[in-house]
Order: C-alpha cells, then structure tokens, then sequence
C-alpha cells in the first residue's frame, strides 16, 4: 500500500530498540506530483509524518511551489517543527518559519536548525572541495553496510562566516511572495544564539550534499548535516577534519524513486557536546516491511471512494 | 487635683531610675552573635551526562506514499 507504511513499520521498530531516537527529515517533503498529495496540497503527507512521530523538518525548495498559504497550513496540521531559517517573506522581511527548536532528549538539549535552498546558493568558491570518494549511485548501488565506530578528534577553528544584520535574498530564489536568503550567514546566526541554550546541534539542509560539505567548514559548532537536495545518497557518514561535523544523505532530488530509503545515525556525545564515536546506515524499504495499519488506514481514507 | 499631682522631686527620681534602668538593659542585653555571612560560592554547573544518540532520518520523497523498492 504505501512506502509510508513501510517507512512507518521501521520507525516503530527503531523506537522499540531506542530509547533516545530524533526522527528528522532534510526537506523537500511535500510538494509532490504524487496525485494524492497534489489533490491534498501535501496535507497527507503532514498527518502521516505526524502518526510517524517526526520531531523536525526542514522546509525544502520545493515545498515553497506550494505558496506561501498552503504552506501556512501545512505547518499549522504539522505535530512536528517545520523549520526554515533562511527563508523570508518578502514584503515583511520576517522569517517565514521557525528558524530552529530545542528538544529534550534522554537528559540532553538539542537544538535543531532548518536550512532551506539549493546547490546554487553556495558558490563552489566558497568553501573546501567536498568528499567525493563517499558518494554512492542510488540506481542499482546497494547500501552499504554501517562502518565501525569511529573516534573523531575535537574541533579546530576554522575562520567563522560573519553575521550580517540584514541578510538579503539571493538573486533567483524568490518564489512567490518567499525568498531565500544566505543560508551560512543565516546558520552562523543561529549556531551562536543555540551555542548559549546547548552543545548539541543538528542542521537539516537540502542545500545539497557538495554546499552542505562546505557549511561544514564556514560555520563550525554543529555535531550533525542531515543534508537533502542535489547530490548522491551516501553510504555512510562523512566526518569534516576541521570542524568534526558530520554530514550524511538519505534522499536526492531529483530522483526516480523519491521515498525508498530511510537511513539512522547513531552517535555517542559526550558531556562537552562532542561526538566521539558513530555508526550509521541506510536501509531499503522493501518489501520485507509490512505495512504500518494506521498509515495504511490514513493512506486509504485519502483515496477516490 | 492635687492627689494626681506629682512633685518635682518624684519626677526626677523616676528620670534618674528610667536612666538606670535603661543603662543596665543596655548592659545585659543579650549581643546578637556574630554571625559570618558566607561568602558567596559558585556552585560548579553539572556537566550534561554524555548520551547515546539515535536520529532516524529521510529527505526528499517530494510527497511519495506509495512503495518504490
């Protein structure tokens, strides 16, 4: 019936197996050509995530197609934080979205910050070339298997990005009455307004995997990527030298089939915030998953009677 | 009138005991103990507890519901 009911089946069984369990997504989430999605404006896929149990999403580029009041809705019915910190209205200048949300989890606080855009919003010049070696094709490559846990070495200081006052939209990212604006110099501002509430931060970016690399070394102090856009679906996590951010990719857009993957990171993070072991995976939502009844039942109660 | 009124001579013995009374209380009037107002310490922020942390994620199924592998 549905790779949400799968997707939902996996959910339920990673939270029987941990107790201390985020469920994000990079972006890119719902706007769709998938005809119930289209007739629902991406309202099936908000109550789904909601029975799923998601904690964070960040708003994509795409989603903005759906305008400005849709999407309104779509964050009212959502249950999870839908996050944007970059993405404006034009004729206010105010963030459209939340640019962040802290959450509580087993004793800790994490902050989460949402990034929205494209690979064209971070000029190649910008930063470091990213890690190519790490890339897998998504059409006909398995997954790999998770690597061993990894020590990782703590962060150097790379020169930060400045904060502006008043960053301003890039030219060619308006959509309708939304902007996009610098997505680094927007995520250096939130990095250091979290800074003082946690030492836990995760960003999710469908910036694309090669600009979400080199976040990784313009705006240190951020644990986790989960990067979302253009680019390949990485195997496994990859861990920037300078910083220790690690970045990692489920999804790319565009792709033949949207929807079959979901992947986990596990990581150990010590008291000063910093991630010293982490294993991660993909996994195929095939058919060895049944279907999830209550995502079944939502999925149904969507289609032509 | 003249049985409510007193003499000079008893006012000024009622004033020199007033006094005398008032110099002994002073005298045995129990001193407030010094007491040592502490130092303000600062008391160590607990480090957070180190966590073992899961995060299950997707991205980019752009609305997909239906089974794609």
């Amino acid at each position: 019936m549905g790779g949400l009911a799968r997707r939902a089946t996996f959910i339920k069984a990673a939270r029987a197996e941990n107790a201390n369990l985020l469920l994000l997504d990079g972006g890119n989430t719902f706007w769709s050509r998938v005809s119930v999605t289209v007739q629902s404006q991406g309202k099936v896929i908000a109550e789904a995530m909601n029975l799923m149990g998601y904690d964070a999403v960040a708003l994509g580029e795409t989603d903005l197609q759906l305008g400005e009041d849709i999407l309104r809705q779509r964050i009212a019915d959502a249950q999870f934080a839908v996050l944007s910190a970059n993405v404006i209205v034009q004729s206010t200048g105010e963030l459209f979205a939340d640019p962040y949300v802290l959450l509580e989890v087993g004793g800790r606080t994490v902050g989460i910050i949402g990034l929205t855009g494209s690979e064209s919003l971070l000029p190649a010049s910008l930063g470091p070339e990213p890690p190519l070696d790490r890339l897998v094709s998504l059409q006909g490559d398995k997954p790999q298997p998770a690597p061993a846990p990894s020590p990782l070495s703590g962060p150097s200081s790379p020169t930060p990005v400045q904060v502006a006052d008043q960053p301003r939209p890039a030219a060619g990212h308006i959509v309708g009455s939304l902007a996009i604006i610098d997505p680094a110099v927007a995520l250096a501002a939130y990095v250091k307004e979290l800074q003082a509430q946690t030492n836990v931060i995760i960003v999710l970016s469908n910036l694309g995997w090669e600009s979400n690399v080199r976040l990784t070394e313009m705006v240190p102090g951020v644990d986790l990527i989960i990067s979302a856009g253009a680019g390949k679906v990485v195997t496994d996590p990859w861990q920037a030298p300078q910083t220790g951010t690690l970045v990692c990719q489920a999804g790319v857009y565009p792709q033949a089939n949207p929807g079959q993957l979901v992947a986990n990171i596990k990581m150990h993070i010590d008291s000063a915030g910093l991630v010293t072991e982490y294993t991660g995976g993909l996994v195929v939502l095939g058919p060895q998953f049944a279907d999830d009844a209550g995502v079944r039942r939502l999925l149904l109660s969507y289609l032509p009677q | 009138m003249r049985g409510t009124r007193l003499r000079p001579a008893w006012l000024i013995l009622m004033g020199i005991g007033a006094l005398m009374l008032a110099v002994a209380g002073c005298a045995v009037a129990p001193q407030p103990a010094p007491t040592a107002t502490p130092a303000p310490t600062s008391t160590p922020t607990p480090l957070p507890q180190p966590i073992d942390l899961v995060v299950v994620y997707t991205s980019d199924t752009v609305g997909e519901t239906e089974p794609c592998g």
